[in-house]
């Protein structure tokens, strides 16, 4: 028996190395490939980057429009998520109804669940239907993918906000109460304040799953070669994408390279914006933990 | 007179959070819907038969959704098997049979290991793990099976570890300070208590990884070869519904093979449901208990 | 303090702390085998922490910083509880513990017992069974219990299931046993049991209690320790002179 628990130990102590070895080994490999590529260069190719950004002077070897067509797909995604989210956890945490609220939670579960590339696919539909009815015109672009991306990300809004009034001390409640305070002015002046850094939480990790996303916006508007959309209904460049053209069907190897710093710029941004929703949810437990 | 203002600001509070419940619910109400209408040409029976067929040669007639359903449940399946385990062993590793510096440290890089974008993880893929299957076993272009169920299990790994991980802190601080005191090792008590006290847990992980398996684009697209049969071994290439619905949007295409896509998205959404409600049925009885 | 080869728990210049805050300070004192050693002293005073020492169980709390020492004499040798060669698995299956609060374990009845014979001394089937039996009917369980052994041990009452925390710990055989205010949170028929089975048991096991009641330690002391803030502020003895005055005494400034 003895020699049982010494494998098992093995075991343990070896599964333990994989992830460790993966992660940095993933890094490494990432930094070593892609190191040489990082610079200006990499963003704007030869166009000066003060007229790419204000001047929106086309860029043709950098991955500038990639950026900016993340960026503007996380922006729209936030504008959509966020608002919602938040009102929607507010609603199922303080105003439960019974069945309703059973039957909106199971709804929430279900689009938590929902694998992206039926977001994409419920947007492509979205624009068939307009196609054959209201708009015959009607194309994928910006638009529409920040509008389901939006939705992909409502859930993890809608749960953080719910988790962060949830494990607000109940005193807070009694102590609005206790004021006079209809229910609405308890949420406004003192839950929501107090939940304030965890809901930040919720929206950063929301920002962060819209920015790397791959699955919606390749089939609601990003191309391989858009350059810097002029409007809400054109298509874009996305980073995500990019990289996956890069590894589907490079040419070059300066093309390889650009790849490799899109995945180094990518993996940033979203290791970033993961330390911070991180930082920002561990200040809201220590500030309500002795509670 | 502030009063009143309030109120009214307090009013409009009340209605957006309402309006945002029901547009929430109406979301995923029109998911369903434009999905449904969508798939509705498939109540006819020969177009039926036609789609679930086990070839798919759009240009030759072929609309078979078959061995992308196959594909998908092979993958999922092989992630997993290859995920738990090693899953398993970490939070067993973070529960005490390694040190609690490290342990906690451990956790936290498999925590952070969710924030890694499965683009990313299928890029790397693309340029370490193909040319290394390729060479290893000289058959092949590497992109196969094998490639894209090692990739996925990588992906799945934080979820069960962290689902498992849940569930052990429910039973640990109970029984840690008894078998400690009863004279047992953290091994003795892991397998012969912690984990055997814990099969909701295990169910919850496995279908919860599944579902995350089953619902991944990226790594099937990029690693798996996207040929649409059923593989022979884990060195032949396979096709996922979620690449498929991928590949043939980009491709201007008729109509039935449109309508595959379609197929595939209820069938995935139909199977996220079930997950759902899976785990819904995993978690009740607990309440019960308590 | 003597030191003779008599003792069976030698405690020397002990003192344990948690995250740079002392629970204990400089502990000395020892345990006599036949005699039932009780533990006084008001709550926060380092009762649980010094039984804790003993079988190097704050070592699962964070920051825990032990110095000083603790030998104990199990099976006719001393062993230096702190030594490294010494292996605090071993020590804890022959030093029985049991805690303030009932902790049965998530499983069955019968396997509350079963398991840590069969895991911890090896012993199963038959022999494992007689055990069980023996020590159900000791803390006065057996009859209680006897139909309904495959039932989850949470079904048992409070009092019940702090019995059958004994009986556990009673059939692993261990050398000393400690108990950690074992009455507290248990009904009345049970605390009768249990102080009935622990005077049963004291000249042949050494014990050392933690006790919160006046009665309990009138009632069980061989001999009394008494904490204050991490320090031993005093001792009694049932064998010294003028017994019942200094004892009063004692007691009147504990509780």
């Amino acid at each position: 028996m003895k020699t049982g628990y010494r494998l098992f130990s093995l075991f343990c102590w070896a599964c333990a190395l994989l992830p460790v070895a993966g992660v940095f080994g993933l890094v490494v490999f990432l930094l070593k490939q892609g190191w040489g590529g990082l610079g200006l260069e990499l963003f704007f190719g030869d166009t000066p980057p003060l007229d790419a950004i204000f001047r929106f002077a086309p860029v043709w070897d950098g991955i500038w429009p990639a950026c900016f067509g993340t960026l503007a797909v996380t922006g729209l995604a936030a504008l959509t998520a966020i608002p919602l989210g938040l009102f929607c956890g507010i609603y199922l945490n303080e105003f439960p109804r019974g069945r309703l609220s059973g039957i909106l939670d199971f709804c929430v579960n279900l689009l938590a669940g929902m694998p992206s590339i039926i977001m994409g696919l419920f947007g492509f539909a979205l624009i068939l239907f307009l196609r054959h009815t209201l708009v015959p015109d009607a194309g994928t672009g910006l638009l529409l993918s920040g509008f389901c991306m939006g939705l992909l990300v409502l859930p993890y809004m809608i749960k953080s906000t719910q988790a962060s009034l949830g494990g607000l001390p109940e005193d807070l409640r009694l102590m609005g109460t206790g004021l006079g305070f209809s229910k609405s002015q308890t949420i406004r002046h003192i839950l929501l304040p107090s939940a304030g850094r965890g809901i930040m939480s919720g929206v950063v990790l929301s920002i962060g799953r819209a920015a790397e996303d791959t699955a919606v916006i390749m089939l609601t508007g990003a191309v391989a070669n858009a350059g810097l959309p002029r409007g809400l209904f054109d298509n874009y460049e996305a980073l995500p994408f990019f990289i996956y053209t890069v590894a589907a069907e490079y040419q070059s190897p300066e093309e390889l390279q650009h790849g490799f710093g899109a995945a180094l710029v990518l993996l940033t941004m979203t290791m970033g914006l993961f330390l911070a929703a991180h930082g920002l949810h561990h200040a809201m437990e220590k500030r309500w933990k002795r509670g | 007179m502030y009063r009143t203002a309030d109120r009214r600001a307090g009013s409009l509070w009340l209605l957006a959070c309402r309006s945002s419940a029901a547009v929430t619910g109406a979301a995923v109400l029109a998911i369903l819907l434009f999905l449904l209408w969508f798939s509705l040409p498939l109540l006819d029976a020969d177009t039926l038969s036609k789609l679930l067929s086990w070839d798919w040669r759009p240009f030759h007639g072929g609309f078979g959704i078959l061995p992308m359903v196959a594909g998908s449940l092979l993958l999922s399946l092989s992630a997993l098997l290859l995920a738990f385990p090693v899953s398993v062993g970490i939070c067993c590793f973070a529960h005490g049979m390694g040190p609690s510096g490290p342990a906690a440290c451990l956790l936290r890089l498999v925590k952070f290991m969710t924030s890694v974008p499965t683009v990313v993880y299928g890029f790397v893929g693309v340029f370490v793990l193909v040319p290394l299957l390729r060479e290893a076993f000289r058959s092949g272009s590497g992109f196969c099976w094998l490639a894209a169920a090692v990739g996925l299990a990588v992906l799945i790994l934080p979820t069960i570890v962290l689902m498992l991980h849940s569930q052990f802190m429910l039973i640990e601080p109970q029984v840690k300070l008894t078998a400690t005191a009863l004279g047992m090792s953290p091994a003795q008590r892991l397998l012969h208590l912690v984990m055997p006290n814990s099969g909701r847990g295990f169910a919850a992980a496995l279908v919860l990884g599944f579902g995350r398996a089953l619902g991944d684009t990226m790594i099937p697209l990029m690693l798996a070869g996207n040929a649409p049969q059923v593989p022979g071994s884990l060195l032949e290439s396979l096709r996922a519904m979620t690449a498929h619905i991928a590949l043939v949007v980009a491709t201007d295409s008729q109509s039935l093979a449109y309508l595959s896509l379609f197929a595939c998205g209820l069938i995935l959404f139909l199977s996220t449901t079930l997950v759902n409600l899976g785990l819904q049925l995993l978690k009740r009885p607990e309440e019960d208990k308590g | 303090m003597e030191t003779g080869m008599n003792t069976v728990i030698s405690i020397r210049d002990l003192t344990v702390s948690f995250k740079d805050k002392k629970a204990l300070s400089d502990v000395n004192f020892d345990v006599m085998p036949n005699e039932l050693t009780v533990l006084v002293g008001r709550s926060g005073s380092g009762k649980s922490t010094l039984l804790r020492a003993v079988n190097r169980l704050n070592e699962c709390f964070e920051g825990c910083e032990t110095s000083g020492g603790i030998s104990v004499r199990l099976g006719g040798e001393t062993l230096d509880v702190y030594a490294s060669e010494t292996d605090p698995e071993r020590l804890r299956s022959r030093v029985g513990m049991v805690f303030q609060a009932p902790n049965v374990l998530p499983i069955s009845i019968e396997r509350n017992l079963l398991l840590p014979q069969k895991l911890v001394r090896g012993i199963g089937g038959a022999r494992a069974r007689e055990v069980m039996e023996r020590v159900l009917e000791d803390v006065g369980l057996l009859d209680e219990v006897k139909d309904r052994l495959k039932q989850p041990a949470g079904t048992l009452s409070g009092g019940q299931q702090q019995r059958l925390c004994l009986a556990r710990t009673m059939a692993l055989e261990p050398e000393i046993l400690l108990l950690d205010e074992p009455t507290a949170s248990v009904d009345y028929k049970s605390v009768e049991h249990i102080e009935q089975l622990l005077l049963r048991l004291a000249p042949t096991l050494p014990m050392l209690v933690v006790s919160h009641s006046l009665d309990q330690t009138r009632t069980l002391a061989d001999r009394v320790i008494l904490m204050r803030e991490g320090r031993v502020a005093g001792t009694w003895s049932r064998t010294d002179h003028d017994a019942e005055t200094a004892f009063d005494e004692l007691l009147s400034t504990t509780f």
